[in-house]
């Protein structure tokens, strides 16, 4: 302390151009202090009181300027806050110090959504191996899974980003389904705690998580580095449920924090809608404002998680029903049928699996649903034909695509399917020396191509088609 | 500075090999040896080139390896045509072996690759590939470039593939994703830049523990390069980076190289934190090198005008291009390369050259066509580039023949990169510099033998500029908690324990900026944001204008933030490879700029106005009048005595200044015949900062005395402070750029003339320091130049023009220096004898004998 310090201090003031007022020590103040504070850190207070939190309010405008990805609190629900430590924490004793849980046990009947935990012991390993793409999940079972949900300080990563709340949720041999919600009282109290989460990661064959191979995982990871401890995700199956829920509502998308996040498809896949939710976007502040002694918000951050990783149950149930499109009580899936069957052949051909993708259907006639969907099922289904060796199927349906389409030709996305259809159809008709066939479907290819100039892929393939018909004409 | 580059290693590449016997084919005699011949021959370019300095070629000396280097990597370096090793290359490795810090401070070209490559692979051997390495270079390209020679090294080693493999990795943004990882896990020797040092590595520094739990090199390339704000970050993340270290249990060694620069030693500290082993003696072999310095003809002996420097290039472009040849062109500006690249590209059959083969290149033209006219220049296919700075550092661009630098490159260590430029095959090259008018310029060519003595140049570096340390501390909170001991202080921290102030600074991130959270004497990170993505190295480089085309938003180029002011405004005409664009709408919040393609026949140059108030005074040296009286007073009031010969003198300060900036105006000027065709006005938002300033004031008695006070109203005092401001880079290493100046007849705060001289950066970075310990050296070359100067009342070459300073200009500017430049040394004033003005803004003292201020009477920029 001293005059020397008050000089700099107000150098450093003038120099990084902030406005600022000598913080107040005393206790009653700091409450005072700590709303603003929390207001300006949650971005929605440019002119209240502080001060302080303008530089980093400046620092987030600038990262947003940048097109950084910033979650900002719009309108926070009325989620209650609460004074000091979260209520029901469990000490447990681990090798190096004491780790902080909430641990609450369900009735695994209990309903989340309309989907009830229990249907997650229903999910067919198969599906979820076929739709996640992924050979080491052929075993996958809910019942030796671990759900795994993190709260943390920040979307960025890197050394400073902590993970301060991680929910795991399990079945327990009894039938029920235990909901641990490990916290972090302390960024001194991280070792211990990191050891609890990762001895039981360890104990489960399954990871399950949505997004976590992106996002949970590394951060997890950077924090057992940080102390040391070894990785429990090594050589232990992860399914993100993100990357197959994603197929199975039709491929591109928004993103894990666009319309494809979790709140979405809990929503439009197993019916539940939560009320008064706590964005995660304000977890952070909530755990800065437990450890600055203020008024926060944890409650809602708990609850928060609690909901994600039941609904990681669910969409775990849902995601292993995919094959027979129907729950086991018979209730049709919620979601395009269309768009399932879809992602079912199309994950399939990804694993050269033509026989296995026909097999798959459960439907081949969608009534009602958009051409261009439905022509791009076709398109795959005919070229699964065609690859299996039903030849005379595959180009009949190729040649059905080519007239359907070119009946609703204006809609673009229906010529790239009319483009193609008749161009496999071609280069199916050459291989076999269907001249007349193939002659046709050329003709019909740059018709098309006179409609829509087609992507380079396209342009690519009509040469190559030309060129055949040449050789075999000459 | 190519890797794999010996001695006379395995150097000369085919092309190089081709374009020589090409060059050579059907004269009999060298293009470089036919064009000095032609220069000294033709009356026209003898009378102009006013100085011929010739280094003949040199054989070096040479000393064996070092006895314990490893025998496979003493074959290896046979292999590559190494034999022995040049000197000052045997005790670099030698020292770094021994485990000492090392600083090879030797020219361009001299072989400072194999000092830092042989250390660094010896203890791969050593430890059987537990060691490991970090090389910081200053760009990707050369990054590139090192990694492709220490991957040939690793293969003649026959440690390329299996279980004991070594990895050479390039890590950059363009690395892909995939190979990251295996890059962090196994690289042993890591290639990369400052940026992703700081942005990419530091802040996720738990995936690099294989690299830092091993890491016994820090390998920093081009150090000369880091001085200024750039310099002084890029000290705190070197700060940064052995404090990582040190948390995984490792104590790297620096090994560094630089051009040649004043005080190497002192430099290597303050960038370093501790003394390094300093080998500046080259040794190596050269080839002959012929110099010559070119005076642009006076136009006007009375009015001192000098033809201008980029027209004298234009024309000497005749004589030193051809097809047979490479000739580089360096100039000090943007505009200027555009200006003659347009000029040579119109003017190319007559050199005998293709228009393509003549091309433009600097910073802010997009990276692929960068990369293009960089393979055009590698396999000769471009005879004739014209660069900025942009092409000084080493990235590959092959060796060249004849270099022409238009105007003084403001350092000796950037006159030596770009001469370094040519001729590094062994056969004769030539270098021209080309003066402008300008005072530097000028006292060059009058002192040519300032470039070849010993260099004078200070290197401005200040890793505790407060703005600085204090983002920089944020980012290293964020890497890793600070702990502070018993005492509050953070003496067990292995960087930053020993920098004055940290401690208070993270105390101020934590209480009032809000970033971080003291529990229990320990700070941590404690913000959602990722703080390293938003601190910039090079002082606001994320700030960049982005110049787009308006409607299709095509990127045309980008500025500084602090350039934009008088390149973006809104009728600015911004030009890319001799293409004119005028600026049509300048979104300063958003930081973009919209231009339209127009046929232009001017260029636009804007100006500014600037005003300093004076916040703190931290040093002082001072000479009483009675030390040295002023030789001949003049102009006193009939009546009036000379004062007594008491009191003060002259003094100069260092201290804290408020600087605020508005641009005005731009004017039209036309191309070739630089008439003055229009103007405009300039509605942009000031700029303010806070920094440091280096001031002269004089006192009452000898203000009146000299005349600086009263009749001229003040233009010689301007003068003298614009004639400072460009003659300062001969001794502090910077740009007239850098320095901001206010000349004021009256200051408020002093009541007396004060030229105050800035350091043009937010907190300032130690230029105000390095002007104070020059100012005599820097007021002696002021008056040389002005003396020498051959204009009767002022020119552009030493007090600036006569319509500018007036009648009386020049003889009043010489009556200051002759006074400020002479006599007893100034000395230095106790720091009590200081008043500080933000405890007692108004003692009256400050404000001299009449006891209050005028500010109408300031004279400002």
């Amino acid at each position: 302390m001293g005059p020397r310090q008050s000089k700099l201090t107000a150098r450093l003031q003038r120099l990084r151009r902030e406005e600022v007022t000598a913080p107040k020590k005393s206790p009653a103040s700091r409450g005072q202090k700590n709303i603003s504070l929390k207001k300006v850190s949650g971005g929605n207070s440019p002119d209240q009181g502080l001060d302080c939190s303008s530089a980093l309010g400046r620092l987030r405008q600038r990262l947003k300027d940048r097109g950084a990805v910033y979650s900002e609190i719009k309108d926070a629900p009325a989620c209650p806050t609460g004074l000091g430590a979260p209520r029901g924490l469990e000490a447990v004793e681990v090798r190096d110090g004491i780790c902080h849980a909430r641990i609450q046990t369900l009735d695994s009947k209990q309903a989340h959504g309309c989907w009830t935990l229990a249907e997650a012991h229903q999910a067919d390993a198969r599906a979820v191996e076929l739709l996640a793409q992924d050979a080491s999940l052929a075993s996958v079972r809910a019942g030796d899974a671990i759900f795994l949900d993190t709260e943390t300080t920040g979307l960025s990563g890197g050394s400073g980003t902590w993970v301060y709340m991680v929910g795991l949720g399990r079945f327990l041999p009894n039938g029920s389904f235990e909901m641990w919600q490990g916290f972090l009282q302390g960024p001194e109290a991280e070792k211990p705690f990191m050891q609890e989460v990762a001895r039981r990661i360890a104990e489960a064959r399954t990871v399950v998580s949505f997004f976590g191979k992106s996002y949970d995982q590394h951060r997890l990871l950077d924090r057992l580095r940080l102390n040391g401890l070894d990785s429990p995700f090594e050589g232990r199956p992860h399914l993100d449920l993100y990357y197959p829920l994603k197929r199975l509502l039709g491929g591109q998308g928004p993103g894990p924090y666009g319309d494809h996040k979790l709140q979405t498809l809990e929503n439009r896949l197993c019916g539940h809608k939560r009320v008064d939710d706590l964005p995660g976007s304000a977890a952070p502040e909530a755990w800065f404002d437990f450890l600055a002694q203020r008024p926060h918000r944890l409650e809602g951050v708990f609850q928060h998680n609690f909901l994600d990783v039941l609904s990681l149950v669910t969409l775990f149930g849902y995601l292993g029903r995919a094959l027979t499109g129907s729950r086991v009580d018979g209730r049709e899936l919620a979601g395009s049928d269309l768009l399932r069957n879809l992602a079912l052949m199309q994950s399939s051909i990804k694993n050269r699996q033509y026989e296995r993708a026909l097999g798959l259907l459960t439907a081949t006639d969608f009534p009602g649903q958009p051409l261009a969907q439905v022509l791009a099922f076709d398109l795959t289904r005919g070229e699964c034909l065609l690859r299996t060796g039903a030849v005379e199927a595959g180009q009949n349906l190729l040649h059905t695509i080519h007239e359907r389409a070119w009946e609703g030709r204006t809609q673009e996305d229906i010529q790239r399917v009319g483009l193609e259809s008749a161009q496999i159809l071609g280069l199916s008709a050459v291989q076999r020396g269907e001249l007349a066939l193939a002659v046709e479907a050329h003709g019909w290819a740059a018709d098309w191509l006179d409609l829509w100039p087609g992507l380079a892929r396209h342009r690519e393939v009509q040469l190559r088609l030309t060129k055949a018909l040449k050789r075999v004409r000459f | 500075m190519i890797a794999g580059n010996g001695p006379e290693g395995p150097k000369i590449q085919p092309v190089d090999a081709a374009r020589a016997a090409a060059g050579g084919r059907g004269t009999g005699q060298n293009p470089v040896e036919r064009i000095v011949s032609s220069l000294k021959a033709e009356a026209r370019w003898r009378e102009r080139i006013v100085h011929w300095h010739e280094t003949p070629e040199r054989e070096g000396s040479r000393r064996g390896f070092p006895a314990n280097m490893a025998p496979e990597l003493v074959q290896v370096l046979h292999e590559q045509g190494v034999r022995t090793l040049r000197t000052h290359q045997a005790q670099a490795i030698e020292a770094a072996l021994n485990g000492e810090d090392v600083l090879v401070a030797t020219p361009t070209a001299s072989g400072k690759t194999i000092c830092y490559t042989v250390p660094v692979l010896q203890r791969l051997l050593e430890t059987d590939g537990q060691a490991r390495a970090l090389f910081l270079y200053p760009t990707k390209a050369l990054s590139q470039d090192q990694t492709v020679g220490l991957t040939a090294m690793i293969e003649g080693l026959g440690r390329h593939e299996g279980e004991h493999a070594f990895h050479a990795f390039t890590y950059d943004g363009d690395t892909p994703t995939s190979v990251r990882r295996t890059l962090r896990d196994r690289g042993h020797m890591v290639l990369t830049n400052p940026w992703m040092l700081h942005q990419g590595i530091l802040p996720n520094h738990a995936r690099w523990a294989e690299l830092f739990k091993g890491l016994e090199f820090i390998i920093v390339d081009e150090v000369h390069s880091l001085s200024g704000v750039f310099g002084s970050s890029v000290a705190n993340v070197l700060r940064r980076l052995v404090r990582i270290a040190a948390h995984y249990g490792a104590h790297p060694r620096f090994l560094a190289s630089s051009a040649t620069v004043r005080e190497p030693a002192a430099h290597a500290q303050r960038l370093f934190g501790r003394p390094v082993t300093v080998v500046d003696k080259d040794a190596s072999p050269a080839g002959k090198r012929y110099f010559a310095v070119y005076n642009p003809p006076l136009l006007n002996p009375v009015a001192g005008l000098r033809a201008s420097a980029l027209e004298e290039a234009r024309k000497v472009a005749s004589a030193v291009c051809g097809s047979h040849h490479q000739t580089i062109f360096f100039c000090g500006r943007r505009t200027a390369v555009e200006v003659l690249t347009r000029y040579l590209k119109e003017g190319a059959s007559e050199l005998g050259l293709k228009p393509s083969e003549v091309k433009g290149y600097r910073g802010g033209y997009l990276p692929n066509m960068r990369r293009e006219i960089e393979s055009g220049l590698k396999d000769g296919s471009i005879k004739v580039v014209i660069s900025t700075n942009a092409l000084e550092l080493g990235i590959d661009i092959g060796a060249l023949d004849v270099a022409v630098l238009v105007g003084y490159p403001g350092s000796q260590a950037s006159f030596w990169q770009r001469a370094g430029r040519v001729g590094r095959r062994g056969g004769p090259s030539l270098v021209l510099q080309l003066a402008r008018s300008e005072p530097t310029d000028q006292y060059l060519a009058a002192h040519p033998e300032y470039l070849f003595a010993a260099p004078r140049e200070r290197l401005g570096l200040d890793p505790d500029n407060l703005v600085l340390l204090s983002e920089q501390l944020k980012c290293a909170a964020f890497e890793l908690p600070f702990q502070r001991a018993e005492d509050g202080s953070l003496s067990g921290d292995p960087s930053f324990g020993q920098v004055s102030g940290a401690a208070e600074v993270l105390t101020y991130l934590a209480e009032y900026s809000g970033f971080l959270m003291e529990r229990e004497r320990t700070f941590y990170w404690m913000a959602d944001a990722y703080p390293a993505q938003d601190v910039s190295l090079a002082g606001g480089d994320l700030d960049n204008v982005l110049i787009l085309e308006q409607g299709t938003e095509r990127a045309l180029g980008e500025t500084d933030r602090e350039s934009s002011l008088v390149t973006c405004h809104e009728g600015a005409i911004y030009q890319v490879q001799g293409v004119t664009w005028r600026i049509e709408h300048f979104d300063h919040q958003n930081r973009r700029a919209y231009a339209k393609q127009v046929e232009s026949d001017y260029y636009t140059d804007a100006q500014s106005d600037t005003d300093v108030r004076i916040l703190r005074l931290e040093e002082c040296l001072r000479r009483d009048r009675a030390d040295f009286a002023v030789a001949h007073p003049v102009t006193l009031p009939e009546g009036v005595m000379p004062a007594e010969q008491t009191g003060e003198d002259i003094s100069v300060w260092r201290g804290e200044v408020h600087v605020t900036t508005v641009a005005t105006l731009y004017k039209k000027i036309r191309f070739y015949t630089k008439e003055n065709v229009g103007a405009g006005e300039i509605h942009l938002p000031p700029e303010e900062i806070d920094t440091e300033a280096f001031l002269l004031t004089l006192s009452e008695e000898t203000a009146a005395e000299l005349g600086a006070s009263c009749s001229d109203g003040g233009t010689a005092w301007h003068a003298l402070g614009e004639l400072m401001r460009s003659t300062a880079p001969l001794f502090v290493r910077c740009q007239p750029s850098d320095l901001g100046l206010c000349a004021q007849v009256r200051s408020p705060h002093f009541g007396r003339p004060t030229l105050v001289l800035y350091d043009r950066v937010q907190g300032g970075v130690g230029l105000s320091d390095l002007l104070l310990a020059a100012q005599r050296e820097l007021l002696e070359a002021c008056l040389d130049v002005v003396q020498r100067c051959a204009c009767e009342r002022g020119c552009p070459a030493c007090v600036g023009p006569v319509e500018e300073v007036g009648a009386e200009g020049k003889a009043g500017v010489l009556r200051l220096l002759r006074h400020l430049s002479k006599g007893p040394d100034l000395a230095a004033l106790e720091p009590s004898e200081l008043d500080d003005p933000m405890e007692s803004p108004c003692s009256a003292e400050d404000f001299g004998p009449e006891g209050h201020m005028t500010r109408g009477a300031q004279l400002q920029e």
